[in-house]
This record gives structure tokens, sequence and C-alpha cells, in this order.
């Protein structure tokens, strides 16, 4: 073969057309939005090429304009410019040679450590997987904190919110989740939407020193973005999660945070001229988030079994969880993680508050030993809560109740965590059991810390219990008995187990049912003769009354 | 933003009483122009600015252009047919030596482009 027929070959496989474009005039351009007339063949949310290499996304579509966001500089362009739609949607650069990278919601490095390579690529909206394709929620997503995986369970493919106000450790919770996700199949994609460079600088840092950027993937659109940038953000994360989701694995998206999303659309729709509702958001605030999270998914098995698990945050203005974003986006979740700004000052971290933090889904996902330490260390938090507010007032407190307070305490203490120390299932059940038994009880609250550490170093001997533990996934006899004679072995830990506890309760209500009954008594004859007494006192008032007028 | 609304709506009406048979008529658009200012609404700089708009949008669609690096032979041919297809009223013929192959043909917001220039930008973002 010759090498003119080499090449017109390779012209003839280009298959060169003439081509048809679609082209329209600025009219109007500022604040990263252009109106463009002309364009009679765009559609909604079709990119828009400018020159120098600028896109834009059509999203006002008028009789006689459009009204076009424009991604990137848009201080280069200038009325009169020509413009042409490409028939393209805003797709972004998926795959695997994206993880440890940081990019931008486009697929453009920011991390410069050269060009990323991908082939894939995924429309960055897309509508969410219908009913057929999904299964119910049933692998736990383990964030290694205690407070949470115990009583605020995340499932593969959930939408668990985490909302709180300014500085309250949202953005620590999450980042101990990822730190946690290490060496378990699950691939983490952090979003940050209008945050402080710095910050998205200090995430990246604290990721790479606990290896972490290793399963990792950060989309960043920051403060000094446009809008635009911002607003595709969220998006751009969740088509990279779909990828590794469609291709049967494990993703885990978090979006930090989403009331700066809202921010970002507002200025979009307002500088697009759109009408605006309450506190000047569009009326498509709530598709706006749902039709995201939506998007998380836990896959049939049929169609895969990937999933895709959404974090979303959410900044409260001093705590109102009343407020138009955090009620929509609350309403759209499967539960939420309310951080307290009381709790993280008195030194409760993660500042979770139990109470108002729930996970509506997550409970299916538990783990079954998980399940059997924690039903009742919900419960015993609940009341040590209660009682609490109330021992304030009443100085003698019978031993029931003191002990009840005592064991709270001792919860409240071993829940705390501090950063970047994400914990395995079997020692955060471990620790639960003991606390559950009893084995803290006689501890010093000032030393629940380092008794915690102590059942570590001892369960990291004892091998075979944890291999045991994670194996079977319940506490059986067998178990039991295990962890019955290695937590006897600490010193100064007296259990006090559950049934001589029982025991004692029993006895105590029986001995009070005779005294309870007749104090009621005493008080239901109260309150007939006082009723008797009123009704007395309103006759004579109304006979004096008629004395009166007559 | 109201009174924006109003103006805008006056020069559609303007637009609409310009036609004849769905093309701008040029005596039907001196008239209608006399008629407004004699009237002077309100905001009648910004009424005839969106008027000018929306005639040049109007115009833009009636007629079509022709590139072409050289002067095209059959020029009276295309001409007669272009006009049986389209139903366009005028068609305008230019010379553009940058093309150097192919032709241009602009309608309205369309551009369809078959010039050497194009194919070339093609082959080399493939
Ligand atoms: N478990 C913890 N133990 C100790 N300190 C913590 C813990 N969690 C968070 N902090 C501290 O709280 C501070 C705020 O945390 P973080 O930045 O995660 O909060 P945030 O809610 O994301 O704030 P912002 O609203 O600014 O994004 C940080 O200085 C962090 O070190
Ligand atoms: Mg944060």
């Amino acid at each position: 073969m010759s090498i003119l027929e080499d090449i017109e070959q390779q012209i003839n496989k280009a298959r060169l057309s003439s081509t048809a474009k679609n082209v329209g005039r600025i009219i109007e351009i500022g604040d990263g939005v252009a109106r463009v007339s002309g364009l009679s063949d765009v559609s909604s949310s079709e990119l828009v090429s400018f020159p120098y290499d600028i896109f834009g996304l059509a999203l006002n579509l008028e009789e006689d304009n459009v009204g076009v966001i424009i991604f990137g500089d848009w201080a280069r362009l200038k009325e009169g410019d020509v413009c042409q739609t490409t028939g393209r949607i805003l797709e972004v650069p998926v795959g695997e040679n994206l993880i440890g990278r940081v990019v931008d919601p486009l697929g453009k490095p920011l991390d410069g450590k050269g060009s990323v390579s991908t082939k894939t690529f995924y429309p960055a909206e897309k509508i969410a997987p219908g009913v057929i394709y999904r299964q119910r929620v049933n692998t736990p997503l383990q964030t290694g904190l205690k407070a949470i995986d115990s009583m605020i369970p995340i499932g593969r493919g959930q939408r668990e919110l985490i909302i709180g106000d300014r500085g309250l450790g949202k953005t620590a919770i999450c980042l101990d989740t990822i730190i946690n996700q290490k060496s378990k199949d699950v691939i983490c994609i952090y979003v940050a939407i209008g945050q402080k460079t710095s910050k998205i600088a200090q995430v990246v840092a604290t990721l790479e020193k606990h290896r972490a950027m290793d399963h990792t993937i950060i989309v960043a659109a920051s403060a000094s973005d446009s809008a635009t940038m911002q607003y595709v953000a969220p998006y751009a994360g969740c088509a990279i999660g779909e990828y590794f989701m469609d291709k049967g694995k494990d993703a885990l998206v978090i979006y930090d945070d989403l009331s700066k999303h809202a921010w970002a659309y507002r200025q979009v729709s307002l500088l697009l001229r759109r009408p605006s509702g309450r506190e000047a958001y569009p009326g498509d605030i709530f598709y706006l988030h749902s039709r995201l999270l939506e998007r998380a998914a836990k896959m049939a098995d049929k169609f895969g079994g990937g999933s895709l698990t959404a974090l979303p945050i959410i900044e409260t203005q001093a705590g109102d969880l009343s407020a138009y974003i955090p009620t929509n986006v609350i309403s759209i979740t499967d539960g939420q993680i309310y951080l307290e700004a009381e709790l993280f000052n008195a030194g409760i971290r993660p500042a979770v508050n139990p109470g108002l933090s729930v996970s509506r889904v997550g409970g299916a996902a538990q783990l079954k030993m998980m399940k059997q330490v924690a039903g009742s260390l919900r419960l015993d938090l609940a009341q040590y809560r209660e009682l609490a507010t109330f021992a304030q007032f009443g100085s003698d407190l019978d031993e029931a109740t003191l002990s009840r307070l005592e064991r709270g305490k001792r919860i409240v203490e071993v829940l705390k965590q501090p950063q970047f120390t994400p914990m395995d299932v079997v020692s955060q059940v471990v620790i639960f059991w003991a606390v559950n038994n009893g084995y803290s009880d006689s501890v010093p609250v000032s030393e629940v810390a380092n008794f915690q550490e102590k059942i570590l170093t001892l369960l990291a001997t004892n091998k075979k219990l944890k291999d045991y533990l994670e194996d079977k996934g319940e506490i059986d006899d067998f178990a039991e008995k295990e962890l019955a004679k290695m937590l006897g072995s600490i010193s100064g830990s007296k259990p006090i187990t559950e049934s001589t506890e029982n025991e004692k309760r029993a006895q105590k209500v029986h001995s009070s049912v005779p005294s309870k009954s007749s104090v009621t008594s005493v008080i239901k004859k109260q309150s007939v003769s006082s009723v008797v007494a009123r009704k007395a006192k309103s006759k004579s008032r109304s006979k004096s009354k008629k004395k009166s007028r007559r | 933003m109201i009174a924006k609304k109003k103006q805008i709506q006056i020069a559609k009406v303007m637009l609409k009483n310009s036609l004849s048979g769905g093309l701008v008529n040029s005596k039907l658009v001196s008239f209608v122009l006399r008629e407004v200012i004699s009237q002077r609404p309100q905001g009648l700089t910004k009424i005839l600015k969106v008027y000018r708009r929306l005639v040049e949008n109007k115009l833009k669609k009636e007629e079509i252009l022709i590139e072409s690096a050289q002067k095209v032979a059959n020029q009276k041919q295309l001409e007669q047919e272009f006009t049986k297809n389209t139903g366009v009223k005028r068609i305008n013929f230019k010379i553009n030596p940058k093309i150097v192959f192919g032709a241009k043909i602009t309608a309205g917001d369309w551009i369809y482009d078959a010039t050497l220039d194009a194919k070339l930008n093609q082959l080399t973002k493939a």
C-alpha cells in the first residue's frame, strides 16, 4: 500500500462532512451569565461553546433569547461574540485513573500531578436508577466512629445528612469516615463546594497524611470559582461515583456542603432573572437537591450490586433545623446526624446529639453483634439524659438512679473519640459489651479512656476472640464466656453482672409495691375530695352572683 | 421590570404590524415608526432598540448568505433553487478568499459549512 493511499484511508476514516452549525450572538454578558440571541436549536442543559475554548450551559430558553451560565473566564467574552451549540450535554471524565487526584468539576486536574487520562465520560445530570434496579440497603458502611456506628448506623446506598452549625466537626466526621474505608473497597469522593481554598488544601493534606488518598477522589469548586462551577460540582462528583457503582463497586460521595451549593444556585438563578421565592431561592430549589440525592442507591444483584452512599452536609445558623434548606434536605435524606454546639463545647466530640439524630434505614444494615450491644446503649443513654436533668434539682437519689447516672456518665465518656482514630467494629463491640455488662462501673470517669485503651490492648493480644467475632458477626454463648474471661483479667474492674443487678432492681420494685399503691390511693382520695370542694365552691359562687344581680 | 416587559410587548406588536405575508415590508416599517414616534410612549428609545433587534433577527431569517472563494458560475440557478425550497426573500453572494475551497451558507442562526477550512478543523480536533 502506498503512503498516499494510507493517508487517503485515514482521511476517509475521519468521515469529513459538511457541518451544520446553530449559532448565536451574545447580547449581554456579566457575572458569569450570558444572554444570547439566536441558538434556535439549543436544548435545555446543552453545552454551548464560546470563543477561547470557553463553554457554557444553556439553562433558560426564552422566546427570543437564551440564558447561558458560563464555566471559566467569562470576562474574556464580550457583546457580539459568536457562540454555537455543541449537541452535547455536560459530561465529566470518570474512571479509575481519577483515584488519588484532585480535580475540578469538569475533570481538570488541580493537584499538579499531570493530566488525567480517562476514556469514559458520564453525563453530569442523570436520572436516578428506578425501583427495579434497586435493592434495600443491607450492608453497613462503617464510619469508625463509635457514636455513629452504634446509634446512627449508615448502610451502603443510604443518604445520611450531617447537619450542624459552623465549626462543630461536620467535615471531621466525613474525613474520619474516609480514613476508615482504607482497604475496605469503598471508593470515596469528597466534593468541596464553595469552601476556602486553604480548607480544601488542609483536607487533601490530612487525607494524604493518613494514606487515605489511595481510595479517594477530591472534586473541588472553591469559593473563588464561579457559581456555575459550584453549581455543577456535586453532580460531577455524583457521576464519578456512579461509574464505580455501575462497575459493581461501593462508592461513598460526600457533599461539603449543600448550603453553599444552594447559595450558588440562588446566585445563578437570580442572575438569570428567574422568579425567586422564599429567602430568594428559586422555585426548583427542592428539586435541585432531591434529584442529586436520589442518585444514591444500592443496586440489585442482577445489576451488579454496587452502591453509592451519599453524605450531604448542611450548615445551620444557630442550630435552626427548621430553616428552608435544612428542612428540605432533611425530608429527602434517610436520616440525619445532628451536631450540637452545647455538646461540642462541653468536650463531647464528636458532638452528635443522639436524641435528634436518626438513621431511617441503617438499622437493617447493622451487624448482629453491634445490634446486640447498641440496643441497650441507646436506651441507657436516653435514660441518663433524662435523669441527669432531673438529678440537678434533687439531692438524695435512690441507688438505682445513681447507678444509672454513673453508667450514663461512662457511656458518654466512651462515645468520645478524638479525630483521625477510627475504630474497627469488633473493638467497638467489645468496648460496648464491657460497658453494658458493668465492667466500667467501678472505673472512675476520668479513667474511662485508659480503661478503653486497656481493653483494646487486651483484644489485640486475643486474636482468637477477635477472629471469632469477625467471622460470626454475633455474640453467642462462647463469645460471651471468652469476653468475660478476657475482661475479668483487667485489674480493678469488678463486673457487676446484669443478672445480679436486675435481681436487685426487681427486689426494690417488690418492696415498694404496697407503699406505692397506698400512695396512689391517697392521691386518688385527695383528688376526689378536692374536686368535691371545687364543685361546692363554684355552686356557692353562682349563688352569690344571682344574689348580687337581684 | 414591569416597564421593561411593556416595552418588549410594544416592540413585538410593532413588529407584527410591519409584516406583510410573513415578510418585513419596508413601507410598513416606516409607517409603524412614524406612528409610534408621534405617540411618544414612555421609554421610546428602549422600545426602538428592541424593535431594531427584532427586525434584524427577522431579516436575518429572510435572507441567505452564500460565501465562496470564487464567483459561483450558476448563481441564477442556485438562487432559484433556494427561493423555491426555503421561501426566503433575498440571497446574497459573497466572495471570501479565506475559504480557499468549498462554500459556506448562513441562514438565520444556522451555518452550513462545507469549506476546506472547516474540514481541516475537524481533522485536527479529531
Ligand atoms: N472528634 C473531635 N475531637 C476533637 N476535635 C475535633 C473533633 N471533631 C472536630 N474537631 C475540631 O473541631 C474543629 C472544627 O471541625 P470541622 O472543620 O470539621 O468543622 P465543620 O463543621 O466542618 O466546620 P465548617 O462549618 O467551618 O466547615 C476543628 O478544629 C477540629 O479539629
Ligand atoms: Mg467543614
